[in-house]
């Protein structure tokens, strides 16, 4: 077996560390920061349900794994969960979120983004909190996932576009 | 519990010292988790996640993930360096470097955490990477100087080893086997405190947040203080044997 002196080994090293942060440069020159992405406005396009508990559908909204939630449901949920009452989203730097409901009113948050940004965070004036799980976000498109919790067992998937 | 290397350490110190770092990665890992959302004592869902990233093109996260699990090797790689690398000095303080730096590491995560976190997404990135890289300091020495008997910052391997072990304990000339026993006994230990510490941790967190760093930071400050206490005990029992033993030849005498 062929002998390699410390040196060597050093400068394989030194290589393979050169590679590696090469590599994560150029992830962060291609890409924006999650934190940064999120900031605009977003329009709700879609409300769905992942069915787990499928004695809750409604036969006829069925779209392959994804059922559209029935309006009576998205109401109770609405009326849970202060932030599915907006109908738009709008994060502006300083992590301020204003959810704009569709007869104009507008609720002040905070949101932050936890993790790897996958995690978002929205916090309340009043102390409540909320967290979203991001499973897409590209400057068209985010699509969040907000686990239910409660007689409608599963997750609910929002869709929003850019405006 | 850092004064013995490989096959010289008794059942009995890999047992102290399995106990109390597994105790202080299953609290890193549940504080990291509701802080920070992301686990930091093991890089395995890491791998994982880095793949998803990957298939799905989010450059940027799989940048984040890259530094994550590298700062992990690094802990690890480094932890290892220091202990091959510091045979001037003794086994103790040789042991003692690496953990004095996941010390470090833990009461600068609870400092800024508890004064300046402003929980901004670059600041949460580095802060898992700093935890990582403790996670990965403690598991490269552990396993370093117990000759790989020991790891607590992932319970992965343990479970295989576990579930292995038990197997062989449903033949009896395997339950005879006294090595099997303690390997048994070491691993259920490892399990229970790593288990009891994520439980503390959460409950702990959920009261003083950051600060519960400073708690880990003082879980692991056993390992350093055991050594030194054990040192000071023998040293203060030796110097009263003396004395006794001049006080009798005075009296003979």
């Amino acid at each position: 077996m062929k002998e390699y002196s410390n040196t060597q080994v050093w400068v394989a090293y030194f290589f393979g560390f050169a590679v590696l942060l090469s590599i994560v440069l150029l992830t962060q020159w291609v890409s924006d920061p999650p934190s940064k992405v999120i900031l605009g406005t977003w329009k709700e396009k879609e409300w769905k349900y992942e069915v787990i508990n499928t004695g809750t559908m409604v036969e006829g909204f069925a779209d392959n794994n994804v059922k559209i939630l029935p309006e009576y449901l998205q109401n109770r949920i609405r009326e849970d969960v202060i932030v599915h009452q907006a109908e738009t989203w709008v994060f502006k730097p300083g992590n301020v979120l204003l959810l704009e409901k569709e007869s104009g009113e507008i609720i002040e948050a905070e949101w932050r983004l936890k993790g790897r940004g996958h995690i978002l965070y929205i916090r309340y004036l009043d102390g409540s909190f909320e967290f979203y799980d991001i499973k897409e976000l590209t400057e068209k498109e985010m699509v969040i996932n907000f686990d239910i919790g409660m007689e409608v067992r599963g997750v609910a998937r929002l869709t929003f576009t850019r405006q | 519990m850092l004064r013995k290397f490989s096959n010289s350490r008794t059942l009995r110190q890999n047992l102290q010292l399995g106990g109390i770092t597994a105790f202080a990665a299953g609290m890193t890992n549940v504080a990291s988790l509701i802080a920070f959302f992301a686990f930091t004592s093991n890089v395995t869902g890491h791998y994982a996640i880095l793949a998803e990233e990957i298939a799905k093109g989010h450059w940027h996260q799989v940048g984040v993930v890259i530094i994550w699990i590298f700062l992990f090797f690094i802990g690890n790689f480094l932890s290892n360096f220091l202990v091959i690398n510091s045979e001037k000095l003794s086994k103790y303080v040789a042991h003692a470097i690496p953990i004095i730096l996941e010390f470090i590491c833990l009461v600068v995560v609870g400092v800024y955490g508890h004064f300046f976190y402003r929980e901004t997404l670059t600041e949460t990135e580095f802060l898992v990477a700093f935890l990582l890289f403790a996670m990965g300091i403690q598991n490269g020495l552990v396993a370093s100087i117990s000759n790989g008997t020991v790891k607590t910052t992932h319970l992965t391997g343990l479970t295989t080893d576990l579930g292995i072990s038990l197997s062989m304990f449903t033949k009896k000339k395997f339950r005879r086997r006294r090595e099997l026993r303690g390997k048994i006994k070491l691993l259920t230990f490892i399990a229970s405190f790593y288990l009891l510490g994520g439980v503390i941790s959460g409950v702990i967190f959920l009261r003083v947040e950051f600060l519960t760093f400073f708690f880990i930071a003082a879980v692991i400050a056993v390992v350093l203080l055991y050594d030194l206490g054990t040192l000071a005990r023998m040293k203060y029992q030796l110097s009263k044997r003396e004395k006794l033993k001049l006080i009798q030849e005075a009296k003979l005498s």
